[in-house]
């Protein structure tokens, strides 16, 4: 057989993309050599665009004729009060170019009712995703005041929309014009998520989108509400799968809950401070659940839900309770993947308890916890070999925290996100240069309340080659060694 | 299923170095050119394939044979756990040969149209070059010089590429 000809060199290129779905293997690919440059612009489906550098919307259109799928974000959270970047000449190139895309998600930028009007006329047939997070709003002409006419043309143009997002810190986002007019022009809504509280004429409009919707809809999730309101929303919607709300805190009576029954297929529940008449509703369900929220429950109600529930892959939890939670999820939810503490004093013994029970965690989130030590972390490393994003609040430990930082990250070879935000000196130079040495791949570090790391900044900068973002908080170190990274 | 017994139906395949195979029809059927070929009645007794050579024939008979002798999914809902196993680990071991004769294997797999194998191939190159430097990449497909993008198409590459991530 001929060693290569080029025509079949690039059989095998045009054969091997499509199996690269990372977005940083593409950007390397794009690298290789001029065929695959070529196939990559071709190829490419979905871009994360970061708008605060400047790059020319015209040009992204040009490489990447042919996205399905891109995503905006403006400044990180962090410094959001600096500036919003105007989306304006990115809705003109989207609505002139990228014939393909399908779906479109907004983050952090300057977004004008006119902008949402022009994208949802010109671009709204097309659109299955649009979701539009935390953006500043502005009126249809420069800083007039923002009516959210934008929000009613997307309810109104995009009627072949499966996936809508608004979410936004301020909860007063003029949505409802916007939902209103999607339950009238479309009968395939998968999915809603917003943040506003619902009014009475909120859940009449949501009333109207589940009945629209009723078959389609699987997934609601929105801002506060009392749960016994949403009783005809429920009903209509028959094949809802993922539920979250923040319930509004009040005294339950007895007969709110009359005829309120979740829908039959449940698998996701999150509301934040469910009431104790509400719970049984959702104990009722508790084998087919896979994500759940229980902030607000006391320890015992926390306990007894956890023990009913064995195929949890998600869960959130806070209040002070600590280590028997934790001791009772290990036990119990072999299966989780996910779990998020917030406020829960937990120990080396929880800590331990949990990492042996639940193996399969990817994403662990520890908000509180005191006395952890090197052991702690040796642990995490030994067990949870799929851990990719893991953030510890230690207080009232005393140990410098070293060798156990380096176990935990040889063990948890896929860890992408650490961050470890500490009470007093537990991270110092010997901390930091352990996660030099080891956090090959980590993409996000952040180290809070340290003291003298001019060394420690040194070693780090030696190492983790991946690494995209880092925070450091009061941090004494010299511009020298920050200019080393 | 026996693939084996001297009643099934052979079919004899001949490399671009003219080495015969000959092996049971069941096995070739494997390959959906192979298929529309005997099912359009215009495979003789020898299918010749000039543009594959006879080690990457031989590997991808191996494989088409063990696939064969497996039980398909389609045919039973329940089938054993340990045949889907055994199938998974066969794969595994396969596809641990050198870069050229994967390559050699993926064309040779397209050419025949065997869906598993190319996706098999496929995914083996994608897992080997996942996480690698575009240096790095070029070393392990031993791509040509004269491919590359000029060092100015390179330097815009990488700027719009570092602005572009998820």
């Amino acid at each position: 057989m001929d060693k290569h000809p080029h025509e079949s060199i690039d059989t095998v290129f045009d054969c091997v993309i499509p199996y690269i779905h990372n977005g940083d293997d593409r950007n390397v690919v794009s690298l290789v050599c001029r065929r695959w440059y070529e196939l990559d612009c071709m190829a490419r489906k979905h871009l994360t665009v970061h708008v605060f550098y400047s790059l020319e919307p015209s040009h992204v259109a040009q490489r990447f004729p042919y996205l399905e799928s891109l995503t905006l974000k403006g400044f990180p959270r962090e410094f959001q009060n600096l500036q919003y970047i105007d989306l304006k000449p990115w809705i003109k190139e989207i609505v002139s170019s990228f014939k393909c895309l399908k779906a479109l998600d907004i983050r952090r930028v300057l977004v004008h009712d006119s902008d949402l009007e022009l994208l949802a006329r010109s671009r709204g047939k097309d659109l299955r995703v649009l979701k539009i997070n935390n953006c500043k709003y502005r009126g249809k002409i420069n800083n007039c005041k923002y009516r959210g006419n934008g929000f009613m043309h997307i309810g109104r143009h995009c009627n072949n929309l499966r996936t809508l997002c608004l979410e936004d810190d301020t909860k007063n986002l003029k949505i409802w014009k916007s939902l209103h007019e999607l339950a009238l022009n479309n009968t395939h809504i998968e999915s809603v998520k917003f943040s506003s509280p619902i009014s009475e004429y909120g859940v009449k409009v949501l009333k109207l989108l589940a009945k629209s919707c009723s078959q389609s809809l699987v997934s609601l999730k929105m801002g506060e509400c009392y749960l016994s309101h949403l009783r005809g929303v429920f009903k209509h919607a028959v094949n809802l799968k993922d539920f979250a709300c923040c319930e509004l805190q009040k005294v339950g009576q007895e007969g709110e809950y009359v005829g309120f029954s979740f829908p039959p297929n449940m698998r996701c529940i999150c509301i934040n401070s469910i009431d104790k008449i509400g719970l049984p509703f959702v104990l009722s369900l508790s084998n087919q659940l896979r994500e759940l929220n229980l902030k607000h429950l006391n320890e015992d109600n926390q306990c007894s839900l956890i023990r009913n529930c064995p195929n949890l892959e998600a869960l959130y939890i806070n209040d002070m309770f600590g280590d028997n939670v934790l001791q009772v999820i290990g036990q119990s939810c072999k299966k989780l993947r996910k779990l998020k503490t917030d406020g829960l004093a937990v120990t080396h013994m929880g800590l331990t308890d949990l990492a042996q029970g639940c193996l399969e965690l990817e994403c662990l989130h520890i908000n509180s916890s005191k006395h952890i030590s090197n052991e702690s972390f040796v642990c995490i490393g030994s067990h949870l070999k799929n851990l990719v994003d893991f953030h510890i609040t230690l207080h009232y430990s005393a140990s410098v925290l070293g060798s156990g930082i380096g176990a935990m990250l040889i063990g948890c070879s896929k860890l992408k996100r650490l961050r470890i935000n500490p009470c007093g000196g537990q991270l110092t130079n010997v901390s930091l240069s352990y996660i030099g040495k080891y956090g090959h791949n980590l993409r996000y570090l952040s180290l809070g309340y340290t003291r003298e790391f001019e060394a420690g900044l040194v070693e780090l900068s030696k190492g983790c080659p991946k690494l995209r973002k880092l925070e450091i908080k009061n941090c004494a170190s010299s511009k020298q060694a920050l200019s080393l990274l | 299923m026996s693939t084996s017994s001297s009643s099934s139906k052979k079919i004899v395949l001949k490399s671009a170095d003219n080495e015969t195979f000959e092996i049971d029809e069941i096995v070739a059927l494997e390959s959906q050119a192979i298929k529309n070929m005997i099912e359009d009645e215009c495979a003789d007794n020898v299918i010749p394939l000039g543009n594959i050579d006879s080690k990457t024939l031989s590997k991808i008979i191996e494989y088409c044979k063990k696939h064969a002798e497996s039980p398909k999914k389609d045919d039973n809902a329940d089938i054993d756990e340990k045949a889907v196993e055994d199938l998974k680990s066969f794969d595994a071991e396969f596809a641990k040969v050198d870069m050229p004769l994967i390559q050699d294997i993926l064309m040779a797999a397209n050419f025949l149209n065997i869906d598993n194998l190319i996706g098999l191939m496929c995914r083996t190159i994608a897992d080997r070059i996942k996480g690698k430097t575009p240096e790095e990449i070029r070393k392990i497909l031993n791509i040509n010089k004269n491919d590359l993008l000029s060092p100015e198409q390179e330097a815009k590459a990488r700027e719009e590429n570092s602005w572009a991530f998820d």
